[in-house]
């Protein structure tokens, strides 16, 4: 018997972690590209005033 | 061809009607009690109108010390919603070496407010003071600012030392025998006090930074959403 086709299992193996790897990364990328925006849009800053309000006449 | 002719100066007339008594600038900025914008004659915001602008100018103490003042500044009426002024001043000192001497500062900004109808001005006034001084101005250095109408304070915020406040505050003002008059008088004061030894390029301002309040939100709806998928993809997986 050969010995190469009674053990195939590390060739898969290290199939499956590359297609498993390259899933992960896209999870990831997704991820920052959906949550980039919301980054930039908590970390936006507005400038304040002095103000002052009061009735009109009345 | 004479339908142009006609419509141009037709349009005209209708644009200024319209637009002009919204658009009045009759707000004005003192230094030390010399004027330094909208110094001449304008009448005062009655229903309806607003005013805006900015400004940038250098005001020179008798000792040689140079400041610039730079910022924007808004005022509206409304018989309804009633009065606003709004202002964010940035006083530099623009010297290549410490100041001389102390220099105090009167900043004002002030604005008329006319309405003719009946019956009364007073009221509950509100204000909120931002204020920011530089460390790098000289030991005793002080900034305050304060909003007053026809003479009455809402509140003084200040005087306070280097370092980054916000202050809001309300008051009742009555104003009297004034209550009568059309006009109201709207004076936005900035008390700033750089003292002897205040660095280059030292600021004191009347704005901050603050976080939007309005993005919190879009912010929490987005993360929703991602953990609403991220939890949709993981339960079609496991089924």
């Amino acid at each position: 018997m050969n010995p190469e086709k009674e053990n195939p299992i590390p060739e898969n193996v290290e199939a499956g972690d590359s297609v498993d790897r390259r899933k992960t990364l896209i999870q990831v990328g997704k991820f920052a590209a959906y949550a980039a925006p919301f980054t930039v849009l908590a970390l936006s800053k507005k400038a304040e005033a002095a103000t002052g309000h009061g009735p009109g006449k009345h | 061809m004479n339908y142009t002719r006609r419509f141009t100066p037709y349009s005209l007339i209708l644009g200024v009607t319209f637009f002009a008594p919204s658009i009045v600038k009759s707000a004005s900025i003192n230094v030390n009690g010399n004027c330094e914008v909208g110094c001449s004659f304008a009448a005062p915001l009655s229903n309806g109108q607003s005013t805006s602008g900015t400004f940038n100018f250098d005001y020179t103490f008798l000792d040689g010390d140079i400041y610039n003042f730079a910022g924007n500044y808004s005022a509206t009426y409304s018989t309804l919603n009633g009065s606003t002024i709004s202002i964010d001043p940035t006083i530099t000192y623009e010297g290549v070496t410490p100041s001389v001497g102390t220099d105090t500062i009167d900043f004002n900004l002030t604005q008329d407010y006319f309405d003719s109808s009946c019956c009364t001005w007073a009221g509950t006034y509100y204000e909120t003071v931002p204020l920011f001084l530089a460390s790098t101005a000289g030991p005793g250095s002080t900034i305050a600012g304060q909003v007053s109408y026809d003479g009455e304070s809402v509140g003084l915020v200040g005087p306070f030392g280097p370092g980054t406040y916000s202050v809001s505050e309300s008051a009742n003002l009555d104003f009297g025998g004034l209550d009568t008059d059309p006009t109201l008088l709207a004076d936005f004061e900035f008390l700033d006090k750089f003292a002897a030894g205040t660095l280059p390029d030292t600021t004191a301002s009347s704005t901050n930074a603050t976080p939007e309040p309005a993005m919190f939100f879009p912010c929490g709806l987005g993360l929703i959403l991602i953990s609403y998928g991220f939890r949709r993809r993981n339960h079609s997986r496991s089924n």
